[in-house]
């Protein structure tokens, strides 16, 4: 049997991931990478996973030995293990910590560096195809590593925007404390999706279109972070999860309307230039 | 969850206070709590690394000596009055009880 590559997004569920795990043992599957993508090898025995998040001294690692726990290669900032004694006791019994010390892992530092680091690169892909835009495609044979900077620089923007976005998110959702609801986790997910496709999609308009001067771009960033923040703060006032349901569907609706709204203004104005 | 962390102590960080009268290292906390409360409560080892610094900049707990890499532990002053803090709030906790099923009892 070969190797088996996954690619699959429970970062913040863990005992989803954990059961996901055992399944594959089970299965005859065991976990020998855990990053972006999860690498399985085929392994005959069935191991019990855990997901711990404290910093391992030797101390602690020799309590980990003697449970059989070994530690799998994981891409993330926090550690997997894998025992082959199926009594092995839990690592993480305290809710309380757990739900802190993933916190932990999505500081309002991060955002706000994320999000600093998306304006910056937004303004250096700015100057990097200004050109471009206007001396027509001329200019991109007259000074090409300019074109390619500001693609790139556009790229990175994106990425940082999405990150911040996926840390809100992560963060808040970990505040309500939604515990194991799927519906709930799979419309967050849409949602984040439906962001970095409506924000590339605006990127890829904004070049397209020419007036990358105009600050669209950079108002409709500001808007969705202004709508995600509100949005996460009723989720932690709503009790009901259905009503937590209906302001995420809310939120789709109000970034699609916004974006409309901000182009359709935009072509408005050109025309009646 | 509480505004602040150890407002109040949940029955895990309570154990782990309680058993380090005697000064001990992690895994011997672990197995004194499960010995005391004859498994009722087990305290995981991820949880109990998690919990030993906390307490130690909470200045509930300090470190006596490191053996074999192992270091050990032991309540302070600090800790104690958390304990009899804990023990109040537990005390008005059962009057309160007590209070109501009498009530309803009448």
């Amino acid at each position: 049997m070969k190797n088996k590559y996954v690619i699959k997004s429970s970062l913040f569920l863990d005992d989803e991931l954990v059961f996901y795990l055992h399944e594959m043992s089970k299965k005859g599957w065991k976990l020998d990478f855990m990053g972006y993508y999860y690498k399985f090898i085929p392994c005959h025995e069935t191991y019990k996973y855990q997901i711990d998040y404290n910093e391992p001294s030797e101390e602690y690692l020799e309590i980990l030995n003697e449970y059989g726990y070994e530690e799998v290669k994981c891409g993330f900032d926090f550690h997997v293990y894998a025992s082959k004694n199926l009594q092995a006791p839990d690592l993480n019994t305290e809710e309380s910590l757990i739900v802190a010390s993933k916190l932990k892992r999505f500081p309002i530092s991060k955002i706000v560096l994320c999000i600093l680091a998306a304006v910056i690169c937004y303004f250096i892909a700015k100057l990097g195809l200004k050109d471009i835009f206007i001396m027509g495609i001329g200019a991109y044979y007259y000074d090409p590593e300019s074109f390619w900077m500001g693609i790139v620089f556009g790229i990175i923007m994106l990425l940082f925007g999405g990150l911040a976005i996926y840390n809100i998110c992560a963060r808040c959702l970990l505040k309500s404390g939604i515990g194991n609801l799927k519906i709930l986790k799979t419309i967050t997910i849409i949602k984040d999706i439906l962001l970095i496709v409506v924000m590339s999609f605006s990127f890829v308009f904004a070049l397209i279109d020419g007036d990358f001067f105009n600050i669209e771009f950079i108002e409709l960033f500001v808007i969705i972070i202004i709508i995600e923040y509100f949005v996460k703060f009723c989720c932690r006032k709503l009790k009901s999860n259905n009503s937590r349901k209906l302001v995420n569907f809310l939120e789709i609706t109000c970034i699609v309307i916004a974006w409309i709204l901000i182009f359709d203004h935009n072509g408005a104005d050109k025309k009646s230039r | 969850m509480p505004k602040r962390e150890f407002e109040t102590l949940m029955p895990q960080m309570f154990c782990v206070l309680l058993v380090l009268y005697k000064p001990m290292h992690g895994y011997e906390i672990m197995n004194e709590i499960t010995r005391i409360t004859n498994g009722e409560i087990s305290v995981g080892a991820g949880t109990m690394y998690t919990l030993l610094p906390k307490f130690e900049k909470e200045l509930y707990i300090r470190l006596v000596k490191e053996e074999n890499r192992r270091k050990i532990y032991q309540i302070t002053p600090l800790g104690k009055r958390k304990l009899r803090k804990e023990k109040e709030r537990m005390e008005m906790e059962i009057a309160l009880l007590k209070q109501m099923e009498e009530g309803y009892e009448k």
